[in-house]
């Protein structure tokens, strides 16, 4: 039994201007528990309102979903304290400090003083608690609302778009931090339209496009889905290392100071003996990867979806 | 519930609006009775003794029936003594230019439309605010039983507002009772304190009802200002209206019920009978009868509070959380 569990989700929306919206198309997803799992797409694609409707906050259209067992919303109440989330943007009240935020929340769910200072140090606040939150940078608003999620130390997290707006220094900070809540065996749910951000993290992802899943599994399972696969190679004379491989039969193309082999990554034995032969050495090689990015614009490059 | 209650009740207390409105209104009062207070003469201990001795005459002859020309007592009071606990007061014989204690349920009465408001203006902000925030989304993803979010909160504004209105008006009693001790007269009517506490806590009770009532537009509305713009157009414009159109509707609008039991003063049929003497004096005045009693009152406004409550819960619970 997965800890999220949806089953035909639909969100349609209807407005009177623009009519009607299709935001989630008969979503189907199972996500085991444990680990970081990255729910990938591009703006548009669905994630936000997935994730609403996962924590009971918009009514479905259709299907089912469930969280750590519990069905959404009717039995949301029993299992709501296990799960933390932050729904894109953190919600605060900019006017109260940090710790009165959290004092807040905290109270609902029997919060202690030491555990709020707990999730504030944790996140790297605690010497800005007692700031108002109007005063954070959207980074620090950011921990914050990761601070709030971490109050009920959660068997689940889930996470909006959590590195958004965030320069650097805090993306790497957020990904240090889902990676460290993933190993400690909670299951962290996060998602993203920066697909190599997740690739980072995740140790499973889902791909969503216009509501619609389009690919789901580990991570490398879904890399190798990308198909555009070879060898880098880094040598001194990049046009004589064209002209050997080429003798051998082995196509080869320039790509800035390195070479992109077109051969299966286990034959990297090969074109190093080939270059060696006509007193040619690699300085690098190693296997071209494919990225979430290349893989989810092939994917979904038939159908216009690509971000 | 207690810790939602106890969330709830550390948002309330944390918004800077509710400080902010009790120091405004304690420093208005101080303005305002050291106004009062500079142009009130303290009257001399045999002016005094004249008008206590003018009004216990006045009295007595009021409780004979002499005022009225009949025995019984005119509607809708049901002894001579209300009656004439209402028509005979100290106050009309001590003199208009002095703050007089015994005036105190009357200065209540007339700021109960300022207690109101604070109600309609609280209530209005603590639930609006999350709206305006955002933070809706954040609460229900801490507590999704969205009926018992919101009846917590009405639970939580009502009994706010009513402890800081019951503190106001005990806080104006005093700078009354200050204002009268220094420049004015203390002598207390007969059941002065027993009107005053009465028409304290009702005023209180209303700010209360006000506060869930404005809570509910909030919630409706998702906003403080639309909130506090529905309620204006509809209690002060809408209603106005109404009344002026239909009177038969006005036993059945919210600010008229308020009034009635704000006052307790029954809200009676406007087409009146009037009775003359020999001499062309007049003598009476009836009523037709009462369209709205005050018992009446307090159900109509009962209804408009929790009818309110009720639309806004369903569509609270119904309405997507964005």
């Amino acid at each position: 039994m997965g800890v999220i569990e949806v089953e035909g989700l639909r969100k349609e929306y209807r407005r009177i201007r623009r009519g009607r919206t299709i935001a989630v198309n008969g979503l189907d997803l199972d996500v085991p528990e444990g680990g970081v799992y990255g729910f990938l797409g591009p703006n548009g694609a669905g994630k936000t309102t997935t994730i609403r409707c996962l924590l009971g906050l918009v009514r479905p259209s259709a299907g089912r979903t469930r969280l750590l067992g519990a069905a959404v919303p009717g039995d949301l109440a029993g299992v709501i304290g296990r799960v933390g989330s932050i729904v894109e943007q953190p919600a605060l009240f900019p006017r109260f400090t940090g710790r009165r935020n959290l004092e807040i929340l905290g109270r609902i769910d029997g919060a202690s003083g030491s555990e709020i200072d707990r999730s504030l140090e944790r996140v790297g606040l605690a010497e800005r608690a007692g700031d108002m939150v109007k005063t954070y940078s959207l980074g620090m608003k950011q921990r914050l609302g990761i601070a709030a999620a971490l109050l009920k130390d959660p068997s689940l997290l889930i996470l909006d778009e959590p590195a958004n707006g965030l320069d650097p220094a805090g993306i790497v900070e957020v990904r240090e931090l889902v990676r460290s809540l993933g190993a400690e065996g909670r299951t962290v749910f996060v998602s993203s339209h920066i697909l190599s951000e997740v690739q980072h993290t995740a140790d499973r992802v889902a791909i969503l496009a216009r509501g619609r899943l389009i690919k789901a599994g580990p991570v490398g399972e879904v890399l190798a889905a990308g198909g555009a696969r070879g060898l880098i190679v880094k040598l001194a004379d990049l046009e004589s290392g064209i002209a050997a491989l080429a003798q051998a039969g082995i196509n080869a193309e320039r790509a800035d100071d390195v070479l992109k082999v077109d051969l299966a990554p286990e034959e990297g034995e090969r074109v190093s003996r080939v270059l060696a032969q006509r007193g040619l050495y690699v300085s690098e090689l190693r296997p071209d990867q494919v990225d979430l990015e290349t893989v989810f614009l092939e994917l979904t490059k038939d159908e216009g979806l690509a971000p | 519930m207690r810790r939602l209650f106890g969330s709830e009740f550390l948002r309330a207390r944390s918004r800077r609006i509710v400080p902010v409105l009790i120091v405004g209104i304690v420093i208005g009062t101080v303005i305002g009775m050291t106004i009062g207070a500079f142009h009130s003469h303290k009257p001399t201990p045999e002016r005094l003794a004249a008008a206590q001795a003018s009004y216990e005459r006045s009295r007595t002859q009021c409780l004979r029936g002499k005022f009225l020309g009949t025995p019984g007592p005119p509607a809708p009071y049901t002894s001579m003594e209300e009656y004439c606990d209402d028509t005979v007061r100290l106050e009309n014989f001590v003199g208009s230019d002095e703050i007089q204690l015994s005036q105190l349920p009357d200065l209540l009465l007339g700021i109960s439309t300022i207690v109101a408001l604070v109600g309609v203006l609280l209530g209005s902000t603590l639930g609006g605010a999350d709206w305006g925030a955002g933070t809706m989304g954040t609460l229900l993803t801490w507590e999704p039983r969205r009926i018992r979010v919101l009846l917590t909160r009405a639970a939580v504004a009502a009994l706010i507002l009513f402890g800081i209105t019951i503190f106001l008006q005990a806080f104006v009693s005093v700078t009354y009772w200050a204002a009268a001790a220094l420049r004015g007269s203390t002598q207390p009517s007969s059941g002065m304190w027993r009107d005053a506490i009465e028409q304290i806590l009702r005023n209180s009770a209303l700010a209360s009802g006000f506060a869930i009532v404005a809570l509910a537009a909030a919630t409706l509305t998702r906003s403080t200002a639309a909130a506090v713009g529905a309620l204006f157009g509809y209690l002060v414009i809408a209603e106005g209206f109404l009344a002026s159109l239909w009177a038969g509707l006005r036993p059945r609008l919210l600010i008229h019920a308020a009034t009635v039991v704000a006052s307790q003063q029954p809200l009676l049929d406007p087409r009146a009978t009037a009775t003359y003497g020999p001499d062309g004096t007049l003598i009476d005045v009836t009523h037709n009868g009462v369209l709205l009693s005050v018992r009446g009152a307090g159900v109509v406004v009962g209804i408009w509070i929790i009818g309110l409550l009720g639309v806004a819960l369903l569509a609270f619970r119904q309405r997507d959380v964005s």
